[in-house]
């Protein structure tokens, strides 16, 4: 049930992002979206395309939850916030990404390691 | 279950999830516009960059709703390609279920409906048999009127008691006078059951005594032969020769006591009749008032007894009561029958179970690399484990359709055969609860079948897997197989035996001798009315000019009468007199059956005279009464002594009779029961004027059946007023007293047939799978220098291994288990050794000729090739 991947980023790891993106405040569907573009210095992109559904899984997966609030520029938006759940599965995402990219880099690098 | 509200509040998500990214949308613009561009280049902009919406709220809403339901479908699918890839294992599987499910609905609906189901009266748990009961005898007894009458006046547990007693009528005011199944019935016997008439009414609570008007209530069956309209309430139907009126209808679904039962006339006693305790003729039924219990009941009913012991000593010594459930009454001999083919469908239906859990694990196993792909593709094991599952659902599900349809026949068939076997079987009907069942057994086989492999595939380690080859299969799941095959067998052992132990009986019972010749028999029953014939003189005319009519017809071979028909079981007992014979005082009296016969009756019948001779012409009214008398007479009244010329008395009658003859026993009570003492009388010498009935036997040249018409033609030239009743062949009477036995070993050899068949296609099934995995090691022997023979010996050694644990284990189940059927057998123990030793030969050799295909392979394998491949 892997997610099609979109662009740049590897299936699965959009939600990862997500829910490090929610770590530390809670966000409305756009701002992750920014934050997300602006915080990987211009380098990732969510798209529109897949950040709601992936926003639907976290939802189903009962890792985030959502509320309609406002925006800073006013308008009725859902904001999105992490769960105790979503933050247990961000701590082991984050670990598997660690063993990941040190394998990744180990492979790709060897001189480096 | 949010997700479930949340798909069908579908259109609410749709519109909160479009009003989400309109936000998204509009602030991403605004962004563009802080950045400096034109509102309309910020629009297009942003509208480029977000892509179709509508396709994105649809993914998001696939994300909820078909999250489960999608995969469940997918699933679905993929065990449908896989099963109608492999039709022939998905045949083997859904019929053997079908089969399985099928026959346990069935029986299921049965025991539902007529053990479980309270009885279709009111309140009818508070209904009651009540019999007589004697220290001596296991059997209930009749209760006489005066007792029954004693017990009405004086009982407090009881709200009320009511008499019944089978008393057909001869009906003759239509156009073919026939006989009717009626019973006389105390008036208040269908209020004591709680039950109303259709139309009409029933009979008034004084509607039974002696003066009152002649009255009767039809079965909706009669009524409807009658023409079935409710005009009928209030005419005559001439009974016995009087006039009776027709005053109810009961429903259809009523039946009391017997679903023969045509009419129900009030017991109108004459006060000489009411006082009769000698007698004993009434069955007896009461209603329990609300707050007494059985056992209250049980306690009054026997002080009622012992103070009437006390007030007559010499017709009540020694009579108690005994009260029973009057629906364990009904159905209680049934119970141990029905029960014990739900436990013969039950363990048919787990031997398909253990088959196809054997076959799937075999198939699971073939499929573990597949398995293991799918599990480093991402598939979790709970996902593995739906998908094996859904296959086993599937499979399931067909079986549980299959069997259902075939249930739906099934019940038709199971109504027609119990009709006269199986008490109440007319109420068999396919209803919910079996439809339920036959859910709930196909969910219950798939836990049993499929929970097993699924659990086994999901568990499998996903390296081991995928470095692994075709032969490499660990060695525990070849236990858990041999195993299964060793319950399949074992189960298949119990069914054998049991099938066994009951054909044996049924063969014993069918060669059982019956002490007369059957074949080519006419039988009909002729009950003559007392207002046409008062006299003995009157009735033994009638039978004369019957029989001599008869005799005359072309085509008759010989004609005789006999008060009671052979082997159906009745047996009029009088207590007799026997001339220098006295009873100790503690002993029973001397009671023998009483059967009037005619004259050439046992030359007809070929039933031998063993010593002094036969009836004749010269026995008549006014001669010296003569009687035959049979050999457990002999036996018990003169042992060791000729009988001939010794003579004996009805108790209560004056005259001595000289016995004349002495005849072997007969299976006059059916082919079960040893015959008890018996007094032949010839008719001409009766002086019993109740005894106003016989049945005509005419041996015919042909087809007895064909008779019918001239037979019948006959008496009506004699009286056009006297029905016949009971027509039929004394073979069909022989083959419906062997009807249960008949059924019990039929349906346990279908049952053990197929039992057999479904653990042989396992036992073959699991060497085939074994030679396919150890093809290798197979090989590698055979390349060493292993002879073919060996190898195959081999194998053979380590699937016969099994198969002999299952039945070991089996028969020693067995040997517990047939005591459940040693009520069902006849001349054959419950433990036969014969039998168990059949039952243990049979599955082994079937299984060693069922493995010697596979193990041949081992002869064509080439090893060389199997190594190369490699």
């Amino acid at each position: 049930m892997g997610e099609k991947s979109r662009g740049e980023l590897l299936p699965g790891t959009l939600e990862m992002l997500i829910l490090a993106t929610l770590r530390l405040e809670a966000l409305h569907g756009y701002a992750i979206a920014q934050r997300i573009h602006v915080n990987s210095g211009n380098l990732l992109r969510a798209e529109e395309g897949s950040l709601y559904p992936a926003l639907q899984r976290l939802l189903i997966e009962g890792w985030v939850s959502a509320e309609w609030g406002v925006s800073s520029r006013n308008r009725r938006v859902r904001i999105y916030k992490l769960t105790a759940a979503g933050r247990k599965q961000l701590e082991r995402e984050m670990k598997s990404m660690d063993r990941l990219i040190e394998g990744l880099t180990r492979i790709m690098r060897p001189a480096e390691s | 279950m949010k997700r479930i509200l949340r798909y069908f509040g579908s259109r609410r998500f749709e519109r909160e999830l479009k009003a989400e990214m309109q936000s998204h949308l509009e602030e991403r613009i605004d962004d563009l516009v802080e950045r400096g561009l034109t509102p309309q280049a910020a629009r297009a902009e942003a509208l480029r960059h977000f892509g179709n919406r509508t396709h994105i709220v649809e993914e998001c809403h696939e994300k909820w709703a078909f999250g489960w339901l999608d995969e469940l479908g997918r699933n679905l699918r993929f065990a449908f390609r896989t099963l109608a890839r492999n039709p022939v294992f998905a045949a083997v599987a859904i019929l053997s279920l079908a089969l399985g499910i099928g026959a346990n609905s069935v029986i299921f609906g049965a025991v539902d409906q007529v053990l479980l189901r309270s009885l279709p009266y009111g309140q009818p748990g508070n209904l009651f048999a009540v019999w007589g009961h004697r220290a001596d005898s296991q059997e209930p007894m009749q209760v006489s009127a005066a007792d029954f009458y004693d017990w009405r006046a004086q009982s407090h547990a009881f709200e009320s008691l009511s008499a019944y007693s089978n008393w057909p009528m001869n009906l003759t005011n239509v156009e073919d006078p026939r006989r009717l199944e009626t019973q006389l019935v105390s008036a208040n016997l269908f209020s004591t059951l709680g039950v109303n008439a259709q139309i009409g009414r029933v009979f008034r609570p004084d509607e039974d005594q002696e003066q009152s008007a002649p009255v009767v209530v039809l079965s909706h069956r009669l009524w409807q032969e009658l023409g079935g309209s409710p005009d009928l309430i209030g005419r005559p139907l001439t009974l016995n020769g009087s006039p009776a009126t027709v005053v109810g209808v009961m429903p259809a679904s009523f039946v009391f006591p017997v679903p023969e039962t045509e009419a129900w006339v009030p017991l109108s006693l004459s006060a000489k009749n009411r006082s009769n305790r000698e007698g004993r003729w009434l069955s007896v039924i009461g209603r329990l008032n609300s707050g007494a219990s059985a056992r209250d009941a049980a306690t009054e009913m026997n002080l009622i007894a012992d103070r009437l012991a006390a007030a007559y000593p010499a017709s009540n010594t020694g009579w108690s009561t005994a009260i029973v459930p009057l629906h364990e009454q009904l159905v209680g001999k049934t119970r141990p029958f029905l029960l014990m083919l739900q436990v013969a469908a039950a363990l048919l239906l787990l031997i398909a179970c253990a088959n196809l859990a054997n076959l799937l694990l075999a198939r699971s196993t073939a499929r573990a690399r597949e398995i293991a792909v799918r599990s480093a593709l991402g598939a979790s094991r709970a996902q593995i484990f739906r998908q094996l599952l859904a296959e086993s659902l599937v499979l399931a599900t067909f079986g549980g359709i299959l069997g259902f349809a075939l249930a739906v026949p099934g019940i038709e068939v199971a109504r027609k055969f119990g009709s006269g076997l199986i008490p109440r079987s007319s109420e068999i009907h396919m209803n919910l609860p079996i439809a339920c069942f036959a859910i709930g057994a196909t969910f219950a086989t798939v836990l049993i079948f499929g929970l097993l492999p699924a659990i086994h595939a999901s568990r499998s380690d996903l390296t081991a897997q995928m470095g692994s080859t075709s032969r490499g299969t660990p060695r525990h799941l070849e236990r858990k197989r041999g195993l299964l095959i060793a319950i399949e067998v074992g189960l298949a052992s119990i069914l054998l035996v049991a099938s066994g132990l009951l054909g044996e009986s049924f063969l014993r019972l069918q060669s059982t001798p019956t002490g007369l010749r059957v074949d080519h028999l006419l039988t009909m029953r002729l009950t003559l009315p007392k207002s046409h014939y008062p006299t003995n003189a009157s009735q033994n005319n009638f039978f004369d000019q019957v029989l001599a009519r008869v005799r005359d017809l072309p085509g008759v071979l010989a004609a005789g009468e006999i008060s009671d028909t052979p082997l159906k079981g009745n047996n009029p007992t009088l207590e007799f007199a026997v001339e220098g014979f006295t009873p100790r005082p503690n002993d029973p009296p001397v009671q023998a059956g009483l059967r009037a016969i005619s004259t050439g009756y046992l030359q007809m019948a070929r039933i031998p005279i063993l010593k002094g001779r036969d009836f004749g012409s010269e026995d008549r009214s006014g001669t010296v009464p003569v009687a035959i008398i049979n050999q457990a007479m002999a036996l018990r009244y003169f042992p060791g002594a000729n009988p001939i010329g010794k003579r004996l008395r009805v108790k209560d009658e004056e005259h001595w009779i000289t016995i004349a003859g002495l005849v072997p026993d007969v299976k006059h009570m059916g082919l079960t029961e040893q015959e008890g003492p018996v007094v032949y009388i010839p008719y001409q010498q009766k002086t019993q004027n109740w005894l106003a009935w016989t049945t005509l036997m005419v041996r015919t040249a042909g087809e007895p059946l064909s008779f019918v018409p001239s037979v019948r033609g006959a008496i009506r030239d004699i009286d056009k007023s006297q029905p016949v009743s009971e027509v039929g062949t004394l073979d069909e009477v022989l083959s419906k007293s062997m009807a249960i036995p008949r059924f019990a070993a039929s349906i346990f050899t279908i049952l053990a047939g197929l039992a057999l068949l479904i653990s042989i296609i396992g036992v073959y099934g699991l060497l085939v799978y074994t030679v396919a995995r150890r093809f290798m090691e197979l090989s590698i022997r055979l390349a060493l220098g292993a002879s073919p023979m060996q190898v195959s010996l081999l194998l053979l050694r380590q699937s016969m291994f099994r198969v002999l644990i299952g039945v070991a284990g089996g028969l020693f189940i067995a040997w517990f288990m047939t005591r459940y059927v040693q009520s069902m057998l006849f001349g054959v123990g419950p433990h036969d050794p014969f039998i168990f030793a059949a039952v243990a030969l049979v599955l082994l050799l079937s299984s060693f000729v069922a493995l010697l295909a596979p193990a041949w392979r081992v002869f064509r394998m080439d090893p060389s090739a199997a190594l190369r491949a490699e």
